[in-house]
């Protein structure tokens, strides 16, 4: 980057919940959420000037009806509203002319949903219900501008798709020591032409051997209509939601997962350690070389070439790991501590010649400690005062880093061997290269008043309190004695923050 | 009717600046310069080209660094067949890499040829099978449409076909070649379509291939406009490189690592071998 270089990086986020009860069987919940987050960049050197941004964004709202028909039975019912926005923007100005191209992509979701929850008796609680979503996905729309030559050119991919599900479980108590929560998830989704139909069983066991000691089992078979598409390489990440098509199958996954609890009822708290095995199928990746901008030549910029189904391929997935938990869930102390031991690996027949490789978000060690102090109860006469402190630790995303280039000939059948055909890179193995590992403390101090019609709390917290400096993403950098180095892009170093929120 | 309950957590706006820093929590991978070998042999050559350069690591000091373009001209390289016999190759300027002559030391079908190269302390080795059968075109037709004259000059549609050799894994690349003959003896060259196929689910059938062109160098006199079809049967290794090298079109930001194939055991590059048949038709 030149000296005139500058980045930067703002967020914001509007909450907003209203609850209100109609009579002592209606009730309505209402809750909004609006945030967005930009990170941009602007650099200026002698006559050329550039500028880029990547920004996403959420915005959600729900209303809730809570209906109580009797003493056994009640229900929800949901309209929710979602939309989801990545954007990328490169500009460039360059002698009198520029060069202008805009990226978006995203989903937008309607959906209903009803859940009825029956308790029969003791021993059954039955849950049911059924859920209808319209996504509308925007998996690629690009504008690209180009003064010099001209161009002038806007690509949009518009997917509309409905995905619906009805689904079943039980809570039974088969005896004092024995605990079952099987269920049945129906799921439908439509692609294009195709309709997918997909039956989803799973089952929860629960064994007390003594009452403070119980064995834990399940299986679960899901599947996923919406499909992560992340990036592999240095530079920035950019995570798209596409969805299942004609071509696409949607993603399968079944999970076994057997584990133990332990409660210490005198020292109060409990242990538990579980294991897992998750098999994957129909996960997709881009293929080797693709790119979902074709920023070198605006007139690509067609359908047909930001086709993000051209640009990707299906593969395997395997997961597997361990989850150690200390919980203490009462007293003036609380909290927890995690720990996660786990692999995933992925395997592709067009990716990395068909070896496998480790997935981006293989993380091996995942650590997060939760403490919450209750220094004081908050009563009518003083303030409640709460003192929170969470760490968390996780291995660095796996990606891939060039480490050499060299010149590779296409071969002329005219002559021999064609000479400076161009430098290709050489690369440590897909995802063989680890960034730094995730880790830092927040802290916070929460003190809360009752007011005369509400209930006031300010929040004071630091994030990142120890400042460290974990990389967004990396690039390569030439330095001005001509080493080339890595260099790291951080979001989030220390922060100060202090909120304010009411409740009536 | 009840006074509703009411929670609201005011906006939040954060405007921060992002750090750029040295990554230094990681290393960087620690690579050295290797051997790059690029060979590609057939019977239907005149001699047998072996070039070498070292490839040059992103990372670390670049004083002193090798260059990826600059040639290694002090290696031993040798060729041997799966006979036992074996050449010496020299290094000619002349075609920047190291050669043996085909009357020398004979490239022929279905033989397995192993090369290797020292330079210094770096060594490399690779091996290949000539394939067996050269196959040639069978038909070869050309549709001209649009008018000449105009600045993109008329569309040519080539056609080819050609008879897959039975049971066996056939791996083909079609070149289509323009060629003008400007001055007696002084040729214009340009390649205008390259496609690289299979044989796989039509073993022993006919296959075919286009190419069109808007040619707006087929001026001048059009008596001495030719296009050179060339057909190679190939081993899997020159189609495997060159199926993923033809399609590297270079990194832009956003663009997914594309490692190129190598069968080079200690270094990089290809070694690969074809049989070639060629056929010319003129064009008007």
């Amino acid at each position: 980057m030149s000296k005139e270089a500058k980045v930067g990086y703002y967020f914001y986020d509007l909450n907003a919940k209203v609850n209100y009860e109609i009579n002592n069987k209606n009730r309505l919940y209402a809750s909004g959420y609006f945030g967005r987050d930009k990170f941009g960049f602007s650099s200026e050197y002698e006559t050329t000037k550039d500028e880029g941004a990547i920004n996403w964004g959420n915005a959600t709202g729900t209303l809730r009806w809570n209906h109580l028909y009797n003493n056994r039975t009640f229900s929800n019912t949901s309209v929710i509203f979602s939309d989801y926005q990545f954007g990328i923007s490169i500009k460039t100005a360059y002698s009198g002319s520029n060069y202008e191209l805009l990226y978006t992509s995203g989903i937008r979701d309607y959906s209903v949903k009803h859940d009825i929850d029956f308790r029969p008796n003791a021993n059954h609680t039955i849950r049911g219900g059924g859920q209808l979503i319209y996504h509308q996905f925007t998996p690629s729309a690009v504008v690209v501008k180009d003064s010099y030559l001209g161009e002038d050119t806007t690509a949009r991919t518009r997917i509309g798709s409905f995905e619906n599900a009805l689904y079943i479980e039980d809570d039974i108590k088969a005896g004092p020591k024995l605990r079952l929560n099987p269920g049945l998830r129906l799921t439908h989704f439509t692609a294009g032409k195709k309709n997918y139909f997909n039956a989803e069983p799973r089952i929860n066991a629960s064994y007390n051997i003594k009452s403070d000691l119980a064995l834990k089992a399940s299986y679960a078979l899901m599947n996923q209509y919406i499909h992560l598409l992340s990036n592999t390489g240095i530079g920035l990440p950019t995570d798209l939601w596409v969805p299942s098509s004609d071509n696409l199958k949607p993603q399968q996954s079944w999970q076994v997962a057997t584990g133990i609890a332990k409660d210490y009822i005198d020292r109060n708290f409990s242990v538990s350690v579980e294991g897992y095995y998750k098999e994957m199928n129909n996960i997709i990746s881009y293929k080797e070389g693709a790119s979902f901008l074709a920023i070198d030549d605006p007139t690509q910029a067609q359908a047909e070439s930001f086709s993000w189904e051209k640009n990707i391929t299906s593969g395997r997935g395997w997961s597997y790991g361990a989850e150690f938990l200390l919980q203490r869930k009462t007293g003036k102390l609380t909290g927890w501590i995690g720990y996660t031991l786990s692999w995933t690996q992925w395997q592709f027949d067009a990716l990395n010649f068909g070896r496998k490789f480790w997935a981006r978000y293989d993380r091996r060690h995942d650590i997060s400690v939760v403490a919450i102090y209750n220094i004081r109860e908050q009563n009518e006469d003083h303030n409640g005062v709460k003192l929170s402190a969470t760490f968390i630790y996780g291995t660095g995303n796996a990606i891939t880093l060039p480490v050499a280039e060299y010149d590779a000939p296409v071969h002329s059948p005219s002559g021999q061997v064609n000479s400076g055909s161009g430098s290709v890179s050489q690369y440590t193995g897909r995802n063989a290269f680890r960034m730094a590992s995730y880790h830092r403390m927040d802290i916070g101090l929460q003190v809360t008043k009752k007011m005369r019609w509400w209930v006031r709390t300010w929040e004071f917290s630091v994030y990142n309190v120890y400042n460290r400096m974990n990389p967004f993403f990396y690039y390569s950098s030439t330095q001005n004695n001509g080493d080339v180095v890595l260099k790291q892009i951080t979001l989030f170093p220390f922060i100060p923050s202090v909120s304010w929120n009411i409740k009536f | 009717m009840k006074i509703p309950g009411i929670y609201f957590l005011v906006s939040g706006l954060m405007i921060l600046a992002s750090c750029e820093k040295l990554a230094t929590n990681v290393d960087t991978p620690k690579v050295s310069a290797e051997l790059v070998l690029f060979s590609f042999i057939s019977p239907e050559d005149a001699y047998t080209k072996v070039r070498l350069t070292l490839s040059k690591p992103v990372f670390g000091p670049q004083n002193g660094g090798s260059n990826p373009y600059n040639y290694v001209k002090d290696a031993m390289v040798i060729l041997t067949n799966d006979g036992g016999q074996s050449a010496i190759l020299v290094y000619a300027d002349s075609v920047e890499g190291y050669v043996v002559d085909n009357n020398t030391f004979p490239v022929e079908a279905s033989r397995t040829y192993t090369v290797t190269a020292v330079s210094g302390s770096r060594k490399v080795t690779a091996s290949c099978t000539v394939p067996s059968d050269t196959i040639g075109f069978s038909d070869i037709t050309y549709k001209k449409t649009g008018e000449a004259g105009r600045t993109d000059g008329p569309l040519y549609r080539y056609q080819y076909k050609w008879n897959d050799a039975a049971s066996k894994v056939n791996y083909y690349r079609a070149v289509s070649q323009y060629s003008y003959e400007f001055a007696p003896g002084m040729n214009y060259s340009q390649e205008i379509c390259t496609s690289l196929t299979t044989d796989a689910g039509r073993d022993g059938g006919v296959l075919s291939g286009t190419c069109e062109d808007y040619s707006n160098y087929y001026e001048g006199d059009t008596a001495h406009n030719r296009v050179s079809f060339y057909l190679l049967n190939t081993d899997i290794h020159y189609y495997e490189y060159h199926r993923r090298r033809l399609e590297y079109f270079g990194d832009d930001p956003f663009s997914e690592p594309f490692p190129q194939y190598t069968n080079v055991n200690g270094g990089l590059g290809v070694f690969c071998s074809y049989r070639k048949s060629m056929r010319t038709i003129k064009i008007n």
